[in-house]
């Protein structure tokens, strides 16, 4: 017995079926469009505009919240300044009130 | 005793030295250039183009299915899917030889996870196969049979090595190579699936 030659007999290879050709043109004609009429160069030109797209909105992102804080020091400033000038305010009503009244109640009040 | 099994074995010896050849009236070079052709104009996109170069490959891919799976439908389907996938990758693919390596590679690995999807393989090592109950002259009549009987039960990866090796006489390397495995694991697959396959086929089980 040669098993050597015994296995080349038994792997020897075989005859593929008639159509399988015409049955692989077959399946490329209902499959949708192949991936390779894509090509290289677009697909990199996508991954490029992807990665620009994400940049864009990173950087827009950034803009608008960098707008927002400067809005949102803005109204508290103005809203502290609304404060000190209503304080500001009233103590100068209450002191004009005082300087309006009359010595003589000045005096019993003990105020010069 | 197990004979060893001789290993780098090239298909052919010449023992006359070669005459020379002159390239271009060389019919194999004819068939190079022509196979160039096709595939340059498979690239195209020029489906009658891929059709022949389908043809002239779909014995190799169809064999190797067919040894691995031992199912016609299983290894036309197989065969198809391989053509499908080369047809998708026909642009990266640059001469013939680059071809049939991608045909060999792609093929072998579908076959191996084929098997391994559908859990076909029977969980005897190159130790455990089968014993054979036949008597000589009916075991040398389906010797071959027994023989492909007995590489499926191997596992996944050294049966693919074997039918590499005896279906499409591949070197050890270009083996290695197509599946992605040091050369010395394809030696051990081969020389332990052989001297499994030898034993149980002279009933010399250890």
């Amino acid at each position: 017995m040669n098993l050597d030659h015994d296995l080349h007999d038994a792997f020897r290879r075989k005859q593929a079926p008639a159509d399988l050709a015409d049955r692989v043109l077959a399946r490329i004609n209902e499959a949708p469009a192949p991936s390779r009429q894509v090509g290289p160069a677009s697909s990199g030109v996508r991954r490029w505009l992807a990665a620009a797209a994400v940049l864009a909105i990173a950087a827009g992102g950034g803009q608008y919240y960098a707008h927002q804080r400067q809005a949102a020091e803005a109204a508290r400033v103005q809203k502290d300044l609304r404060i000190a000038m209503q304080i500001t305010s009233e103590t100068l009503a209450r002191v004009q009130s005082k300087l309006s009244q009359p010595a003589e109640e000045r005096r019993q009040q003990g105020i010069p | 005793m197990v004979t060893a099994v001789p290993f780098g074995r090239t298909n052919a010896q010449p023992t006359q030295p070669a005459p020379l050849a002159i390239p271009v009236a060389s019919p194999h070079f004819a068939d190079a250039a022509e196979s160039q052709d096709l595939l340059t104009q498979a690239k195209a996109g020029d489906q009658a183009a891929f059709a022949a170069l389908i043809r002239r490959h779909q014995n190799m891919v169809f064999s190797l299915a067919l040894h691995m799976l031992r199912s016609r439908p299983a290894a036309e389907d197989l065969a198809q899917e391989v053509f499908l996938k080369l047809y998708r990758s026909l642009h990266r693919l640059e001469s013939e030889t680059h071809v049939v390596a991608w045909l060999r590679r792609v093929a072998s690995n579908q076959c191996i996870n084929e098997i391994r999807r559908r859990n076909h393989r029977q969980e005897f090592g190159t130790d455990t196969l089968p014993e054979t109950g036949q008597a000589p002259e009916l075991r040398e009549v389906f010797v071959a049979e027994r023989l492909e009987a007995l590489v499926a039960g191997l596992p996944e990866r050294a049966r693919m090595v074997v039918v590499l090796r005896y279906q499409e006489e591949m070197p050890l390397t270009e083996i290695a190579d197509a599946l992605g495995m040091p050369v010395n694991t394809v030696k051990s697959h081969l020389r332990r699936s052989i001297v499994a396959l030898r034993e149980r086929l002279t009933g010399k089980s250890q």
